[in-house]
């Protein structure tokens, strides 16, 4: 909000009583228009006649008037309806104070929220002040809220009364909020105390509170980067009113080295309680080495098929500072804000038959098959329409009905969903060839994109190139919310990258950046979220890179260094 | 019946020496504020050894200031906070746009219901302005990780019959809402009020609200109420009598052994039309029947924490000799099914009665309202009330659409029609109370007689979803105003309770509810 300490400007005469908000802004000018583009409809009727031309006897419209920034006003100014739009409209026609005998009382109160100021004076000398704009060389009056002073035109000082916390509160552009906001300490300490006494106001159950989280830090880069992740999840613990019992188990071929199994017992058990896995990386040759009957499968997609985490989201924007490490052009990138929604628990990662077979006349055959069912389409279209729902509102479906009787069904059902839960989301269908296309051609016409589980996989990476770099971007992947808790599996989009594994090279933020969306969906602290992302924006826009975004002949940082750049940027953001 | 009018007068100079906590309160003297603003009187710390004996009110109220301001406004803190479709949208963006972000997600909650079709097989955009604040709505509320129980999911409803049911309104919290009924929640024990749109954004950025401590007025029902009498008839009978200026600056708790007797559900009916006696504040002790109604509601506490709740709670009713600053006393035996007659809820009379005559009214003003109000009407000076011609019967609103409303009224329905060219709406407050009535077969009840069954909202009530009563026609509802133009421009509203709008729904006229079979029993005091 602007303050208002002192004030010289031109003065208008309105001196018509009873002037009230209706008359300030109609109705339909505040549903046509936001707050800010009110001013060529502020007393409209008074200003205008039927057919839009100025009235001559309207004063602020002559010449002499004509802009000014302070209105006189006879008594009553802005009583009737309680819109606060009134006040914004003044604002926005350039009126910094309003001086009249007396006001509507929540017009009134409501200036002081807004910046503007309305100073009382007795009517006669209202009527004089009138007066002497009249005739007045210069009609320029000058307000001195410090010294709760008004100048009129004919250098006479007057005192005005103004109640001592509207006033200091206007003095330094403060409202009620930034006013209220001074006591955040008191406000706080009362929360402390209160939260002892009747802690069944913050909380249904006396355990409920306390999130289990489980990093899994994985193969490959996993442990580099989630060394990194892990010192900014235990700064928000230390310092951000994020609460969460923490903990770490081995997974993939360091599980195999220290345990003699890739999933012993324990970590199972681990997996199955947490609210929240941040997940590492996984994908190494080692896994070659691993005994068959030790070795059956992989490990991650288990943890999806078992925890039934259908629902992945892959957030892809275009940060202005890395629009040079995408090989697309940055006109091209710019603005782009997107959702990508795979399904992860289903189709030809888990449908059997599925295998390679050697045939009868010695040539091998391979068998993938790309199931669905009916009520798993149903899910994620569910949940990627809700999700549209809360964004821009519009979803593109993405299949290959042309040619597969899987996108034929998932047409159908998601056709079905929309119409009998969402008919107000704009759906649209593209075929996978063309989405892959116009996602490098213009990525800006999506809002929300869904599809089954391979399709996604490509098309995510696809996607990255408009983030700048794969190393950059986040998932989440969550399963159905049951009574009491919703589990999500948070990882970055790159994998365990073996060839440069152990180097201290890998880029973190796509893994700092899963901890944000972990904020967001499995904490519901989607402020926490948000301050997280500003924060890595920041360090990235400083020219903070690793080798992976950095531009050409640009030195670049270590993934610990990077760790640093972030704990840094976290700590200055905090204070 | 108007027995007593208890002031008190007392000196009020005790400043306790025993203030524990470094936050003090400032109770304003007791003396002479019927009328008068509060003014400074005695302290007592905030949150520990309250003055006693205290009222229900003053228990409540202390433990939420957070300061006291030197001009006697207290920063108090908000429990929860309740956000409907005409406010979320709006109040989200503004508080975007000044870079602020929502205090406290967790104990905010929201549910579209003013600008909803009640259609059936209705959506987003059945109601188009509605449709705009609801996209909104949902974007704001995904935005602040807000807990929105949207349009199509089975906890939808009006708000002041969600909170209640999920548990969010717990007996001595601070509960507000951008919607004057808020007062509602009072009859589960919060102290629940209505507020601006200026506070509900302050109330999003800062979890806490500026407010001027109210004086307090306790109006007691003493003895049992007659068959065919319900809480509704209670509260129009109160305001009828009081007047709708009776409760202004006053926070009421409702009292004596005819409001002990009254089950959760008709609480909420009785504290809901507090504002319409001018109360923003009405409120009735908490007792088991409200402990057992809490046990196991979602956001209810859980296990020891409930326990521990409990023990809490037991201490809120007022103490013995608590001092209020007005005190009122009606005998519960005497109401009789009500009807209003004209264009305030005070211009109520018993079914029995007759409208009045301007002419015999000595003050002018008076005499002009009474004018004014019956052209509005279309009524005559003096006639009898009962067998006027209805046109609309709505049976909804945050007053009486809950299960125990749809009950009393399927009671009078039950193997009856609806009278020709009536036509009859039921709007059940919730999707929960929807899916309820529809558990007991109730709305077979209404449909078999001719009544639409229709979808949670606040529907013809408010009138700010596309639903009107026509100009001109009459319409019977179980809201609370009946104020000119509520309904619609031009329409005509007669307040009362569902089983008497039941029984004007299928005799086609205004009409004494137990005359008919299936009229409310007693409720035994």
């Amino acid at each position: 909000m602007k303050s208002f300490v002192r004030e010289e400007a031109l003065a208008a005469p309105l001196m018509q009583a009873n002037i009230d908000t209706d008359q300030i802004i109609r109705m339909q000018r505040l549903i046509e228009f936001p707050r800010g583009e009110l001013g060529p409809y502020c007393l409209e009727a008074l200003r205008f006649d039927e057919d839009g031309k100025e009235r001559p006897a309207f004063a602020p419209h002559t010449p002499r008037y004509r802009g000014a920034g302070i209105l006189v006003a006879a008594e009553n100014f802005g009583c009737g309806s309680s819109r606060e739009h009134a006040v914004w409209a003044l604002i926005d026609w350039g009126v910094r104070a309003v001086i009249a005998p007396s006001f509507g009382d929540i017009f009134y109160n409501n200036s002081f929220q807004n910046g503007l100021l309305p100073v009382r004076l007795p009517a006669e000398e209202v009527t004089r002040i009138a007066a002497e704009l009249e005739r007045a060389d210069k009609p320029r009056i000058a307000i001195d809220l410090e010294a709760c002073t008004v100048t009129t035109p004919e250098g006479r000082v007057l005192r005005f009364e103004i109640e001592p916390d509207r006033r200091a509160g206007l003095l330094q552009g403060l409202d009620d909020i930034d006013m209220t906001l001074l006591d955040r300490a008191l406000i706080e300490q009362f929360r402390r105390d209160d939260e002892r006494t009747r802690p069944w106001i913050y909380r249904q159950t006396e355990q409920a509170i306390m999130k289990k989280v489980l990093i899994l830090a994985g193969d490959g880069i996993g442990p580099e980067i989630m060394a990194q992740t892990r010192r900014v999840v235990e700064w928000f613990m230390a310092h951000r009113d994020v609460r969460m019992d923490l903990n770490e188990e081995l997974f993939g071929i360091s599980a195999w080295k220290t345990h003699g199994s890739l999933m012993r017992e324990a970590t199972w058990k681990a997996i199955n309680d947490s609210d929240a896995i941040l997940f590492g990386a996984t994908g190494s040759p080692e896994y070659a080495k691993i005994p068959p009957e030790h070795n059956k499968f992989d490990q991650l997609l288990r943890i999806r098929k078992e925890l039934d985490l259908f629902l992945n989201l892959r957030p892809v924007r275009a940060l202005p500072a890395l629009a040079s490490a995408s090989t697309l052009r940055p006109e091209v990138l710019a603005g782009t804000d997107l959702m990508l929604v795979r399904e992860l628990a289903g189709g030809v990662y888990f449908g059997t038959p599925r295998g390679i077979e050697t045939m009868p006349d010695g040539q091998r055959r391979v068998v993938n098959t790309m199931v669905y069912t009916e009520s798993e389409i149903a899910r994620i279209a569910r949940a990627a329409l809700l999700l549209a729902r809360a964004r821009e509102g519009r979803l593109c479906s993405i299949d290959k009905a042309n040619v597969l009787e899987n996108g034929v069904l998932w047409r159908d059902v998601v056709e079905r969903v929309h119409r009998e839960e969402f008919a107000d989301v704009e759906l649209s269908h593209l075929y996978v060839d063309n989405a892959a296309m116009q996602l490098v051609r213009n990525p800006r016409q999506f809002d929300v994109m869904v599809t089954e589980n391979l399709f996604g996989d490509i098309l995510s990476d696809c996607a990255a190139m408009v983030a700048g770099s794969i190393g950059m971007l986040p998932s989440a992947s969550m399963n159905a919310p049951d009574s009491t808790r919703r589990q999500g599996l948070y990882e970055p989009i790159h994998g365990s990258a073996p060839d440069i594994a152990g180097q201290g090279v890998a880029n973190p933020l796509g893994s700092i950046l899963s901890f944000a969306m972990c904020l967001r969906h499995s904490f519901n602290l989607p402020q926490e979220a948000q301050f997280l992302e500003d924060v890595v924006e920041r360090v990235v826009s400083a020219g903070i890179r690793t080798r992976d975004i950095a531009d050409a002949g640009q030195a670049s940082v270590s993934t610990v260094q990077m760790g640093d750049a972030v704990m840094l940027e976290l700590e200055r953001s905090a204070t | 019946m108007r027995v007593s009018a208890d002031r008190t007068e007392l000196e009020c100079t005790d400043t306790r020496s025993d203030c524990l906590s470094g936050a003090e309160i400032v109770l304003q003297c007791r003396a002479e504020t019927l009328l008068t603003p509060p003014c400074t009187g005695y302290t007592i710390p905030a949150a520990m050894g309250l003055h006693t004996p205290a009222t229900f009110f003053d228990k409540v109220w202390a433990a939420h200031v957070i300061r006291q301001f030197d001009d006697g406004v207290c920063l108090l803190h908000v429990d929860r906070h309740l956000i409907h479709d005409l406010e979320a949208g709006p109040r989200l963006n503004d508080l975007q746009r000044a870079g602020r972000n929502v205090a406290r997600n967790d104990l905010t909650f929201a549910t579209p219901d003013h600008a909803l079709s009640s259609a059936i097989g209705r959506s987003t955009d059945t109601w188009p302005t509605g449709g705009r604040l609801l996209r909104a709505m949902r974007r704001g509320t995904a935005r602040e990780g807000i807990r929105l129980f949207d349009l199509g999911t089975p906890d939808q409803g009006i708000l002041h019959l969600v909170g209640p049911e999920q548990g969010i309104t717990l007996p001595g919290t601070l509960l507000v809402c951008g919607d004057s009924h808020t007062c509602t929640h009072g009859g589960l024990g919060a102290l629940a009020f209505g507020i601006g749109s200026s506070e509900v954004g302050h109330v999003l950025a800062t979890q806490t609200l500026r407010q001027r401590r109210p004086g307090t007025l306790r109006l007691r029902f003493e003895g049992q109420l007659g068959a065919g009498v319900t809480a509704k008839d209670m509260i129009l009978h109160a305001i009828g009598r009081l007047g709708t200026a009776a409760g202004r600056g006053h926070a009421v708790e409702y009292a004596g052994s005819a409001v002990r007797a009254l089950a959760v559900d008709a609480r909420l009916t009785l504290c809901n039309l507090s504002i319409e006696m001018g109360a923003k504040i009405g409120m009735i002790a908490p007792d088991d029947s409200v402990y057992e109604y809490l046990a196991g509601r979602p956001f209810a506490p859980k296990g020891a924490l409930f326990d521990q709740a409990l023990e809490h709670w037991r201490g809120l009713p007022s103490d013995e000799g608590a001092l209020f600053d007005r005190e009122e006393v009606l005998d519960a035996s005497q109401i009789t099914p009500q009807m209003t007659w004209g264009t305030s809820p005070q211009d109520v009379v018993p079914i029995d009665g007759y409208v009045p005559d301007p002419a015999l009214e000595k003050d002018a003003e008076r005499r002009q309202s009474i004018e004014r109000a019956l052209e509005y009407m279309g009524l005559k000076p003096g006639q009898a009330i009962a067998g006027t011609p209805v046109d609309w019967v709505f049976i909804g609103s945050c007053a009486n659409s809950r299960l125990s409303d749809l009950r009393e009224a399927a009671n009078v329905v039950r193997g009856r029609q609806v009278a020709r060219g009536v036509k009859a709406w039921v709007v059940p407050g919730s999707e929960q109370t929807r899916r309820q009535a529809e558990a007991e077969g109730l709305h077979r009840d209404f449909l078999a007689a001719g009544f639409e069954w229709r979808s949670p909202g606040c529907s013809l009530c408010v009138a700010a979803n596309g639903e009107l009563i026509p100009p001109g026609e009459r319409c019977v509802s179980t809201a609370n105003r009946n104020f000119v133009g509520r309904q619609g421009p031009g329409a005509r509203t007669h307040l009362a309770s569902p089983a008497m709008a039941a029984a004007a729904a299928i005799t086609g006229q205004l009409t004494d509810v137990r005359r008919l079979p299936g009229a409310p029993a007693s409720v035994n005091a």
